[in-house]
């Protein structure tokens, strides 16, 4: 009498046990892919963010344009005027450092010195910024076509950015030195002290900053002192600019000092960046737009 | 003309969610548009073409926005099958249950999400309480517009491939 209704259950029972079958199947097929390391699954993201890349750049050079145009052409005027005084000065600089560098070269050939290191800045677009949401990265449309690699140098005009971390043909992703997952061997050249930096994540109000610990305890540090790049570490040459101190506090320890620092790059108006790349692993790549040399040719 | 569909649905959806920028006061929460396509194929759609939809379309979206391949699959799979097991009772097809089921099923991705990058990043580990609860609500709230504007695209888009004639109950 009850076939029917039986039946119809019968085939619910199952269908729901398929389901969780296949659901249960495809959690650990999930839970497997996402603790691949990504060198194996670079190939197919790498192919696919090299697939919208163009789309990418395009957008981020009419979102340039529109804000050009709401901008003003008084604004631009001006900023042209600017950047023409500031060419011209750069220039001068050029003539009045070139002599110098060679001099120092044939000084340190003179003594035997090794060449300082060899380094090629590469300017890339930023084609986007805070790339997932979860952590502080950007976009660039530069890649290893353009001689680029996993852990280089990423900077601005005004200092440090950040570093490679992934890297695609045509694209590379950059976490900036404010993510807390970012590590800068820090030195402050006034009182030649040194410690670690790490970024403090980007906060709802204000701008970012980063954490510089294990600094000497007896190092007189204080708000307004530069912060650049120790050298130490394979990642950042020696020298460059960070940011300054914003304050200084004794670690509860007692052991060392701890100071938060202000990036002196504004992570907020990327358009234009530089990695700096090594230039004997660069030469080898064939010559590509955009890639510019150190200023002066060679950076420490 | 489904797989033209799905297709075309998921470049625009990916590529909007990878460029559009992230909400600084919703705590860097994105416009979570490939999970409003896991909804629209839940609700009127057979498990299966869900769960590839889910599949494919997270697998896309981590391979642009550099998250482990598989993390949001996984979410939007668990939250799709969700939607697909009870959306006889959960939806009535209005705009207001739309925006509320937006709502919640971005907030239990974001939530999912949040579990499984723990174990990848210090940036998401270190993630106070609070910052992770304004992310979950801040995606929910995206949510909660996006997916009422996306659903009716899609419906729309389906129709036009002859994927739903007119007349069709579309549970939507």
């Amino acid at each position: 009498m009850n076939g029917a209704p039986e039946r119809h259950e019968q085939g619910d029972a199952l269908d729901l046990r398929k389901t969780l079958f296949i659901g249960f199947g495809l959690a650990i097929v999930f839970a497997v892919l996402i603790h691949l390391p990504s060198r194996a699954t670079r190939p197919l993201t790498g192919a696919l963010r090299d697939a919208f890349a163009p789309l990418m750049t395009g957008l981020a050079r009419s979102q340039a344009a529109v804000a050009l145009s709401f901008s003003g052409a008084g604004d631009w005027r001006e900023d042209m005027l600017r950047l023409e005084q500031e060419r011209d000065r750069l220039k001068a600089d050029l003539l009045r450092l070139q002599p110098l560098e060679e001099e120092n070269r044939a000084l340190r050939a003179s003594l035997n010195l090794p060449a300082p290191f060899s380094r090629r800045w590469v300017a890339a677009e930023v084609i986007s910024r805070d790339v997932n949401g979860w952590w502080r990265l950007i976009r660039i449309n530069k890649g290893s076509r353009d001689g680029i690699e996993r852990d280089m140098p990423v900077v601005v005009g005004d200092g440090v950015l950040g570093k490679t971390v992934d890297v695609s043909r045509y694209t590379s992703d950059v976490l900036l030195l404010t993510d807390p997952a970012s590590r800068i061997s820090a030195t402050l050249p006034r009182t030649r002290s040194f410690g670690i930096l790490r970024g403090q994540g980007a906060p709802i109000v204000g701008s970012p900053l980063c954490l510089m610990t294990f600094i000497d305890k007896n190092a007189e540090c204080r708000p307004g002192d530069e912060v650049a790049t120790s050298g130490w570490g394979d990642v950042y040459p020696r020298g460059l600019p960070i940011g300054h101190i914003r304050a200084v506090e004794m670690d509860r320890s007692g052991l060392y000092q701890s100071a938060t620092l202000e990036p002196a790059a504004d992570l907020r108006t990327l358009r234009f960046v530089f990695v700096v790349t090594d230039r004997a692993k660069a030469e080898t790549e064939p010559s590509t737009d955009g890639q510019a040399p150190a200023p002066g040719g060679q950076r420490p | 003309m489904n797989v033209v569909v799905i297709a075309f649905a998921l470049c625009i959806t990916v590529f909007l969610e990878t460029v559009l920028p992230a909400w600084k006061w919703l705590a860097y929460a994105k416009l979570p548009l490939v999970s409003g396509l896991v909804v629209y194929y839940a609700l009127g759609r057979s498990w299966g073409l869900m769960l590839a939809v889910a599949i494919v379309g997270g697998l896309v979206l981590d391979g642009m926005v550099g998250l482990p391949l598989g993390a949001s699959s996984l979410a939007y799979g668990i939250m799709g099958s969700g939607v697909w097991r009870f959306r006889g009772i959960l939806f009535g097809g209005r705009w207001p249950t739309r925006m509320i089921l937006g709502a919640v099923v971005n907030a239990g991705i974001t939530l999912i999400l949040y579990g499984v990058l723990c174990s990848f990043s210090d940036s998401v580990a270190g993630l106070s309480g609070a910052r992770v609860s304004l992310k979950v609500l801040g995606t929910g709230v995206l949510g909660m517009l996006a997916l009422p504007v996306l659903l009716p695209f899609v419906e729309r888009l389906d129709r036009l491939a002859g994927n739903r004639t007119g007349e069709e109950e579309s549970g939507l």
